[in-house]
């Protein structure tokens, strides 16, 4: 659960002063590259031992999975690219990028556990296609992304959102840890009801 | 529920199952309890568990389905379907042995040696 903190971390990024901001890249730098270390070895896990689910699974979920991919290669290199030029232009892009692409990530996630619980049109010989969206409506031909699966992307969103700034409160102190409680106290309202 | 109404047959076979939703909603009360009291390593292990038991939860209602069929008349992606043979999970179970003791090694070590707070000095440095 941990490794959840480094997607949402960014979520405060906005109208953070400098100081702080590099107070948030402290409290993840030393871990975010290692905690990606379990999505390889959940992918690992899976196919060794289920090869045919992960056959199935990201040949019909292709799309989103390169989606995903994209915006973990953007969160890396925003991360450890802001700070090789002091130029505000560079750092402030670099960060809107990091914040952007951790924001997007826990919404994919979801949406994948959605269609998961959901089920999808498998066919005989247990390999699936879903488009990316059709209209958004649920129904007989939904696409991965419909109002069902985006609100839960949105509340796994908002569930790590919450673990981010309890992660901050532990990390950081002063003004820091005050921003965070008053974040908590927004993302954890939604998450509670 | 209205999604999948068969998860719920997971949890009513076996009725102290239901001690998961128990502990999701007792670590919900945690994180509000223990942000409340400004105890952070205790709200953020309450977050923790709320979020590893929402999965464990959706994992023991789709129990043995890995991947739920939507098409009428095709089954769902179990288990039995799915896993590997006997030879592949023996050597698998060697070196995902193996490995996994170096990941865990690694995050006990990295997460010992950055306890703690950020330095705001260092910070502002």
């Amino acid at each position: 659960m941990i490794p959840c903190t480094s997607f949402t971390v960014p979520f405060f990024w906005a109208r953070v002063a400098i100081v702080r901001r590099i107070s948030l890249i402290r409290s993840i730098r030393p871990v975010w590259d290692g905690n990606e270390v379990w999505l390889l070895a959940a992918g690992g896990t899976l196919y060794f031992a289920f090869p045919l689910l992960y056959a199935s699974a990201f040949s019909g979920f292709y799309l989103p999975l390169m989606i995903v991919l994209w915006l973990l290669i953007a969160r890396g290199i925003s991360l450890e690219l802001r700070s090789h030029m002091p130029v505000g232009v560079w750092r402030d892009l670099l960060g809107g990028l990091f914040a952007f692409s951790s924001t997007l990530l826990p919404v994919f996630f979801g949406a994948a556990l959605a269609n998961v619980i959901r089920g999808v049109p498998l066919h005989q010989d247990g390999y699936f296609f879903l488009p990316l969206w059709t209209n958004f409506q649920v129904g007989t031909l939904p696409g991965i992304l419909d109002w069902y699966t985006v609100l839960r992307g949105v509340l796994a969103l908002v569930a790590l959102s919450t673990h981010g700034a309890l992660w901050i409160s532990l990390k950081t102190g002063g003004e820091v840890e005050q921003r965070a409680r008053v974040r908590f106290r927004g993302c954890g309202g939604c998450l509670f009801c | 529920m209205a999604v999948r109404p068969t998860s719920l047959q997971n949890y009513l076979a076996s009725p102290v199952s239901f001690i998961i939703p128990l502990i999701i909603i007792g670590s919900l009360v945690g994180i509000r309890y223990f942000n409340h009291r400004s105890l952070a390593l205790q709200g953020f292990l309450s977050s923790s568990a709320f979020l590893f038991f929402m999965l464990a939860g959706a994992t023991f209602g789709l129990y043995p389905s890995l991947m739920p069929s939507s098409t009428p008349g095709i089954a769902d992606l179990t288990v039995d379907r799915c896993i590997s043979g006997i030879h592949t999970l023996s050597v698998g179970l060697v070196w995902w042995g193996f490995g996994m003791l170096l990941a865990v090694g690694y995050f006990v070590l990295v997460y010992t040696m950055f306890r703690g707070k950020v330095d705001m000095k260092e910070a502002a440095d």
